[in-house]
């Protein structure tokens, strides 16, 4: 049985065929104890507002996809910049898009709190030494 | 005494090419040769005369009075004319014994004498007159200088003239740059959405695969097998769009048909039926009387088919649709607005997307994307516009501009 790396797991995408597989993806790895799932930006940022008097209920890791219904992955970034200050916890954001487009891949560069642009498919030796790293 | 006033003239000359070298328009040339004319034979005045067809235009001048600037002579009226017509020089010490000279035209002015010697000789586009008030026998000095005066003269209109030919094929160049240089910002942009919308689905494919492979239990091959079903059919209808997008994009010699717009709409309504009775729609139609436009018909049916559709798709869950699809004519345009009472759309927020090809939510499996993109390029590639009118939760109104065409020859 291999240790749990990280504790919570936000994938932020809208993609529900990709919800499933990623879910199934990171059971199988089983460095994670809960993954949680939102459709978009906003369901998300809701989510870590509600959690920030709990640091320990908040993600290690945020798998965020970039072209969302409602609030966006870069929507979503702009609202995690002004929250990050209140919260007590230093959270992992991965970019994970279908977009090659190197004006998308240079401005999550200019982020500095976008760890990392993985460009779809993610795999699972990706995932793995994504969590492993941490 | 002699060669110091020759020497003088000569550099007068000189320094009349070296100005002449820098005009860039007719006035420039113009403004040095009339006032050149004039010092280098120290006449009272100088004209600078250009051909308009059978007519002499006196173009510029310079003179102790005014002599003809702005007044346009018969060519066989005028001596300027007789020098281009004959393709040489005219010399006369008094021009009232001279026949070839409109005596009347003179008569105004201070002239006694004149001198007039043609530009370009050997097919004269103009001519330089210079004029005494004192009877003066032009010296050969004086012709001399005056005919080098005119050979300069001829060079630099040329060069004026292939300078401004120049010029505006640069121009054109530059524009032609300019729109090729969008067009592959345009294409690049392309590229990244449709690589971005096949990316998406073609990766949930491959993770599935491999998710496939990699489990013994066939209860969860299965299962996983059966996600495999909407993101293909997802792929197929992506694939179908981007096949139509290009073909719009790629369509230079389209077939343009006669037709009746009564006709095409009624038909393209008879395809979306079931569409419109499972909503429940109500569809009104208005008419012009003249109903004919020539239009490619592939692109017309494309047209009111997507925007039709688009109403039904888009309808409010609170009423049943109605669309109000009316063509009517406006000064050089056919116009056609399809009005409807559904959600509308926020154009505040979303404006500026909504004719764009852009990237596709997942949430919706019917919209990929494309279809607005493809109503704007279908009507833009006839030099069409399309506009969108919308308020939230009250409808939504398209209105798309169509060129009547002429249907005998297109200009492309």
């Amino acid at each position: 049985m291999p240790v749990k790396t990280c504790e919570t797991i936000y994938v932020v995408d809208d993609d529900e065929t990709y919800q499933f597989i990623v879910k199934r993806v990171i059971e199988e790895t089983r460095l994670v104890n809960s993954i949680r799932v939102f459709s978009n930006g906003l369901e998300a940022i809701e989510c870590i507002e509600n959690s920030i008097s709990q640091p320990e209920s908040l993600p290690e890791v945020i798998l965020l996809d970039l072209w969302m219904p409602v609030m966006d992955g870069w929507e979503f970034l702009e609202k995690y910049l002004l929250l990050k200050p209140k919260v007590g916890k230093r959270i992992y954001i991965y970019i994970v898009s279908s977009s090659i487009n190197p004006i998308d891949v240079q401005r999550a560069r200019n982020i500095t709190e976008v760890t990392d642009y993985v460009v779809k498919p993610i795999t699972r030796d990706k995932l793995v030494s994504m969590l492993q790293s941490l | 005494m002699q060669n110091t006033k020759h020497y003088k003239d000569i550099s007068k000359l000189v320094l009349a090419v070296q100005e002449l070298s820098l005009a860039r328009n007719l006035e420039g040339i113009m403004a040095i040769v009339r006032h050149v004319a004039r010092s280098i034979t120290g006449a009272d005045g100088a004209t600078f005369v250009l051909r308009d067809h059978n007519m002499c235009y006196y173009a510029d001048e310079d003179a102790i009075s005014p002599l003809w600037k702005g007044q346009r002579f018969p060519l066989e009226n005028c001596i300027s004319g007789w020098t281009m017509l004959n393709k040489e020089s005219a010399m006369i010490e008094d021009i009232y014994a001279d026949s070839r000279i409109p005596h009347e035209a003179y008569r105004p002015t201070f002239v006694k004498s004149l001198l007039m010697v043609p530009i370009r000789t050997i097919d004269p586009i103009g001519a330089i007159g210079n004029y005494w008030a004192q009877k003066h026998k032009p010296t050969d000095d004086e012709v001399t200088l005056l005919k080098a005066l005119a050979d300069i003269t001829a060079v630099s209109l040329e060069n004026v003239k292939i300078f401004h030919l120049l010029e505006k094929k640069l121009e054109e160049r530059e524009e032609m740059l300019l729109h090729v240089s969008e067009q592959n910002k345009k294409l690049e942009e392309f590229c990244y959405i449709i690589s971005h919308n096949l990316r998406a689905p073609l990766s949930n494919i491959a993770l599935l695969g491999s998710m496939i492979q990699g489990h013994e239990s066939i209860e969860k091959k299965l299962q996983y097998m059966d996600k495999l079903k909407p993101i293909t059919d997802f792929l197929n209808n992506t694939f179908d769009e981007l096949v139509q997008v290009t073909q719009v994009r790629t369509s230079n010699d389209l077939e343009i048909d006669n037709l009746n717009l009564e006709t095409e709409t009624n038909h393209v309504l008879h395809l979306l039926e079931p569409e419109i009775r499972s909503a429940r729609a109500e569809i009104k139609t208005d008419f012009p009387e003249r109903k004919s436009l020539c239009y490619p018909r592939k692109y017309l049916q494309s047209i009111i088919q997507n925007l039709v559709s688009n109403s039904i798709r888009f309808r409010s869950p609170d009423r049943y649709p109605y669309i109000h699809i009316r063509w009517f004519e406006e000064n050089e345009w056919m116009k056609l607005t399809i009005k409807d009472n559904g959600l509308g759309i926020d154009l505040k927020q979303h404006g500026e997307k909504l004719f764009k090809l852009h990237k596709t939510f997942h949430q919706h499996t019917d919209s990929k994307g494309f279809g607005l993109f493809i109503t704007k390029s279908q009507v833009e590639a006839m030099g069409g516009k399309i506009m969108a009118q919308s308020s939230p939760n009250e409808g939504s109104t398209f209105t798309v501009y169509l060129q009547k065409q002429d249907y005998a020859g297109r200009s492309e």
